[in-house]
C-alpha cells in the first residue's frame, strides 16, 4: 500500500459522457512522482501523435502530487496540447500551467490524484466531484459569464465551500492565451489552457471533498508539518517583504538591475518612473490585507481596492508578471489603470502576460506606423494609453475587427501584419515572454529560460541547468517554486513518511527525477514535430539592439550576440545529455530509464548513442 | 478568566493553516473538514472570515443540547462535548444560528458527531500559527457582553467599511 496518494484517476470523456476511475499505477507514481512528471508520462501514453490544440482528441489533465495538502502543497499543475506554444511551421506543442489556491487540495479530499479530460462536448457542461462522485452538468446558463459570476454561481447550485476552476469569455472564443482561473485572481494562465477547456465547452471543473487522504506515518507527517512551519516563519523575505508587499516589489528591483521590461522589451531600465506604480504607492494607496494558497505559512499576495479615480471600487489581487507587462512593457504610468485592466482581464479570463505583450507589440506597430489607425479600428494605441487599451481588450474578447487576429497571439498576428513586425515580437515557440524569474537580460542566464522551455516562452522554466531541475521537481511536489528552500532533507522525510516511497533520497535522485522529467518533455514534443534546430530561437530584438538605458548600457550585456548564443546552446545542450541538434542521446534516455520513448523517437529522427 | 478566540479582520488572508492545525492537533487527520474553525468567503473580496465559537454569555447551544451531550464547564471556562452522548442531530448548531450567532459548531464528516471550540485547553494553536496575525487569543472580560456574528453579516459590514462605493454582498449561497 502507498499512501500520500488517493490512487484514483478519473478519467472523463466529454464526447460520449463516459466516466472512468482508474486506478494510478503505483510504478508510473515511484518513476515519475506526481504533478508535471506524472503527467509527461501520461501524455506520452494516452495522448494521440499529430493532433492540434483545438482537435477533439486532445487531452486537458489536472493534477497534483504526493504532496498536494501536506506542507505548503497546492499547485493545481495543468498539462495539454497547447493551442499557443507551436514550432514555427505551426504544429502545436505541449503546453503547461499552474496555479495555487484551493482547488487540488479539495479534489484530492474528493478522492482524485487528478483529472484527465478527453472529447468534445456538444452543449455547455461542468464537471462537478463531490467524495468521488462525479457529475457532468449543463452549463448553459453559465456559458459567457465572467470568472467571478461564474465561479458564485457553481457555489450557489452546489456547496459554499466548492472549489471552482473556471474559464471565462475569453476561454469560450477560443483566444489562444485564455487562461483558466479559481477564487477571481488565481490564473493557470501560460499556453492557453482556457482556450482548450472552452474548444471542449468545459466551463468549469468544481470539487468538494471530506475523504480522508492515507498517510503511512501520520505523526511523522504532522511533524514535519510543524517544523517546515515555523522554518519558513523565521525567514523575513517571505513573512515581511512578501507578506507586506507580495511578489510586486520585483517591478523595481528588476528595472534597477536592468531586468526588466520596458516599451515592448526595447529597454530595461526606467529610472524613477517605475516608483510610480512601486510598492510604497501601492501600499499606501490601495492595500488592504493578504490572499493566499492553500495551508501557506507564507501569504504573498497582497488584495487591492482602488479608491478613487474612474475605477473606484475595483478589486485586483496583482503579481509581478502582470504588473510589469501591463505597466513599463506598456509604459503606463496610472497605477490604478494597471491594477483595473489587471482586474478586467482576470475576469474575462485573459493571461495578462500575453495580452500585455500582445498590446505592447501592437504599441510598437502603430508607433512605427505598420498598423494605422484604421487598421486598429479606430483606437489610437499609443504607449501607457489605458482607455485605448481597454478598448482593445473588448476588441479581443469579442474577437470583433482587429481584435480577432490579435486574439490569435502575437506569432501568428505578427506573420500576418508582416512588414518585419516580428523582429520584435517577443516570444518563443509561440508563446510571449513572461518576467518573473527570467527577465531582459540580454545574456544566457535569462534567455535560456524562454528558448530551451518545451512549452515556449514561460517565466517558470527556470534559467539554469540547477534552476530548471529545481522548478522541475517543485511541480512533481506539487509545492510553490518559493518554498524550494524547505530543503531536501525535508521533503525526502516528508514523502517516506506520507508515500512509503523513496523519492529524493540523494542529491543525484533528485537531479535524475529532474532530468528524467525535463526529458521526456522533449521527446514528446519531438514526437509531435519539433526540430530543436529550427524552434529553438530567440527573437531577432535581443541580437540587434542593445540596451541604451541605464546600467547595462554599452556593456557586453546590452546585446547578446548571435554566435555566443549558439556556443551556449551546444553548452546547454550538452549539459542535458543531449547531441548538437538538441536531441537526447539514446545513452540519456537509458540512463533515466525512457527506454520506452526510444523506439517512437527513432522513427522520426536519428538518435545518437 | 474566560478567554476565546478573537479575529480581527480584514487581516484574514484566507490561508487555511489555522483549520489545518486544528484538524491535526484535534483529530489528528490532514482534512480540514475535521477543523473547529472555518473559513468562509465571501465576495466580492474575496473576503475571508474565520468562525470559530465564540464563547457567548448565555450559550443558547448548551440549553439546545437534547442529551446534555455538549457542556460549559464553569470551572474550566472551556465547551467540551461528549461523543458518546451526542446523536449528531445538529441541534446546537440550529440554534446557533437561529440566535443570530455565527454558526459556530461544526461536524465530524465521518460520523457526525459536534466538534466546538475547546481552546486547546488554554493555548490555542490556530492563534499561535495564524500567519498573518489575524487570530488572537483574548479575555472575554475585555467585551462584555460579546455575542458571535454571522459571517454575512461580519462581510457586509466590512464591505461597507472597506470600499469606497457601494457593494452588495453574495449572499445567496450561503442561506441557510
Amino acid at each position: 500500500m502507498i499512501g500520500g496518494y488517493t490512487g484514483k484517476i478519473l478519467e472523463v470523456n466529454l464526447t460520449d459522457n463516459t466516466v472512468l476511475k482508474t486506478p494510478l499505477k503505483v510504478e508510473d507514481a515511484s518513476e515519475f512522482m506526481g504533478g508535471r512528471g506524472l503527467m509527461n508520462k501520461l501524455l506520452w501514453d494516452k495522448l494521440k501523435p499529430g493532433i492540434q490544440g483545438f482537435d477533439e482528441d486532445n487531452l486537458i489533465m489536472f493534477f497534483g502530487g504526493p504532496l498536494t495538502c501536506i506542507l505548503s502543497g497546492n499547485r493545481t499543475i495543468v498539462r495539454f496540447k497547447s493551442p499557443l506554444t507551436s514550432t514555427s511551421t505551426g504544429i502545436n506543442l505541449l503546453g503547461h500551467t499552474a496555479t495555487g489556491g484551493n482547488f487540488l487540495p479539495e479534489l484530492k479530499f474528493a478522492g482524485f490524484d487528478g483529472i484527465i479530460v478527453s472529447g468534445k462536448s456538444a452543449k455547455p457542461v461542468y464537471l462537478f466531484i463531490n467524495d468521488s462522485d462525479v457529475e457532468i452538468r449543463d452549463a448553459k446558463h453559465l456559458w459567457g459569464k465572467t470568472i467571478t459570476e461564474t465561479e458564485v454561481k457553481i457555489k450557489e447550485e452546489t456547496s459554499p465551500f466548492t472549489r471552482v476552476l473556471s474559464i471565462g469569455p475569453a476561454g469560450e472564443k477560443l483566444i489562444r492565451y485564455a487562461c483558466i482561473n479559481q477564487e477571481y485572481f488565481y490564473s493557470a494562465s501560460r499556453c492557453g489552457g482556457g482556450a482548450v477547456m472552452g474548444s471542449k465547452r468545459l466551463k468549469a471543473v468544481a470539487a468538494r471533498g471530506t475523504l480522508d487522504i492515507p498517510l503511512i506515518d501520520p505523526d511523522a507527517v504532522f511533524e514535519m508539518e510543524e517544523e517546515t512551519f515555523q522554518k519558513l516563519r523565521s525567514d523575513s523575505t517571505f513573512v515581511y517583504s512578501r507578506g507586506r508587499w507580495g511578489s510586486t516589489t520585483a517591478n523595481i528591483s528588476s528595472s534597477d538591475s536592468s531586468t526588466g521590461p520596458l516599451k515592448n522589451w526595447r529597454e530595461s531600465y526606467w529610472g524613477d518612473d517605475i516608483e510610480k506604480g512601486g510598492p510604497l504607492q501601492m501600499e499606501t494607496r490601495t492595500r488592504v490585507k493578504n490572499r493566499s494558497c492553500y495551508g501557506c505559512p507564507t501569504p504573498c499576495n497582497q488584495m487591492f481596492i482602488i479608491r478613487d479615480g474612474p475605477w473606484a471600487g475595483t478589486i485586483d489581487i496583482p503579481d509581478y508578471d502582470s504588473t510589469d507587462l501591463l505597466h513599463p512593457n506598456c509604459m503606463v504610468t496610472d497605477p490604478n489603470g494597471v491594477y483595473a485592466l489587471s482586474s478586467f482581464l482576470d475576469a474575462m479570463g485573459l493571461d495578462s502576460i500575453s495580452t500585455g505583450n500582445t498590446l505592447s507589440w501592437a504599441m510598437e506597430c502603430y508607433e512605427k506606423g505598420i498598423l494605422t489607425k484604421e487598421d486598429l479600428d479606430g483606437i489610437e494605441l499609443t504607449w501607457g494609453n489605458v482607455p485605448a487599451m481597454f478598448q482593445m481588450v473588448e476588441k479581443i474578447v469579442s474577437r470583433e475587427g482587429i481584435g480577432d487576429l490579435f486574439a490569435e497571439g502575437i506569432r501568428i498576428a505578427s506573420e500576418k501584419v508582416g512588414k518585419d513586425s516580428d523582429k520584435f515580437a517577443m516570444h518563443c515557440k509561440g508563446v510571449e515572454w513572461g518576467v518573473g524569474g527570467a527577465g531582459n537580460n540580454r545574456n544566457t542566464r535569462e534567455t535560456f529560460c524562454y528558448v530551451m522551455s518545451d512549452h515556449g516562452g514561460v517565466h517558470l522554466y527556470g534559467t539554469t541547468i540547477p534552476g530548471q531541475n529545481r522548478i522541475a521537481i517543485a511541480d512533481c511536489l506539487t509545492i510553490c517554486i518559493r518554498h524550494m528552500s524547505i530543503g531536501r532533507e525535508i521533503f525526502s522525510t516528508t514523502l517516506k513518511a506520507a508515500t512509503g516511497l523513496d523519492f529524493l533520497t540523494s542529491q543525484e535522485d533528485y537531479d535524475t527525477l529532474a532530468n528524467r522529467v525535463l526529458i521526456l518533455e522533449r521527446a514528446i514534443n519531438i514526437r509531435e514535430g519539433l526540430v530543436p534546430d529550427r524552434d529553438d530561437v530567440l527573437p531577432e530584438r535581443v541580437f540587434t539592439e542593445p540596451l541604451t538605458q541605464g546600467p547595462k548600457a554599452g556593456t557586453a550585456e546590452a546585446i547578446y550576440d548571435r554566435k555566443q548564443f549558439e556556443k551556449d546552446k551546444q553548452t546547454w545542450y550538452e549539459e542535458r545529455g543531449c547531441d548538437e541538434h538538441g536531441i537526447p542521446k539514446k545513452s540519456t534516455l537509458k540512463r533515466l530509464g525512457l527506454d520506452f520513448v526510444i523506439k517512437t523517437l527513432e522513427e522520426q529522427v536519428s538518435l545518437t548513442d | 478568566m474566560q478567554v476565546y478566540v478573537y479575529h480581527a479582520l480584514p487581516g484574514c488572508s484566507g490561508c487555511r493553516v489555522c483549520e489545518r492545525v486544528c484538524a491535526i492537533n484535534h483529530e489528528g487527520k490532514i482534512n480540514p473538514e475535521y477543523s473547529r474553525i472555518r473559513i468562509y468567503q465571501f465576495y466580492p473580496g474575496p473576503l475571508d472570515i474565520p468562525i470559530v465559537c465564540q464563547y457567548c454569555e448565555d450559550k443558547p447551544c448548551v440549553a439546545a443540547c437534547p442529551t446534555g451531550a455538549l457542556t460549559y464547564n464553569v470551572e474550566t471556562y472551556m465547551m467540551n462535548v461528549d461523543s458518546e452522548l451526542c446523536t449528531s442531530c445538529q441541534e446546537c448548531n440550529k440554534t446557533c444560528q437561529e440566535n443570530g450567532r455565527g454558526g459556530c459548531i461544526t461536524f465530524n464528516p465521518r460520523n457526525g458527531k459536534a466538534q466546538v471550540c475547546d481552546l486547546c485547553g488554554g493555548d490555542s494553536e490556530c492563534a499561535k500559527h495564524c500567519p498573518s496575525n489575524t487570530l488572537h487569543f483574548l479575555r472575554l472580560s475585555r467585551f462584555p457582553k460579546r455575542l458571535a456574528k454571522p459571517p454575512e453579516l461580519i462581510a457586509e459590514r466590512l464591505t461597507d467599511n472597506l470600499y469606497p462605493v457601494k457593494k452588495e454582498v453574495e449572499k445567496g449561497r450561503w442561506q441557510r
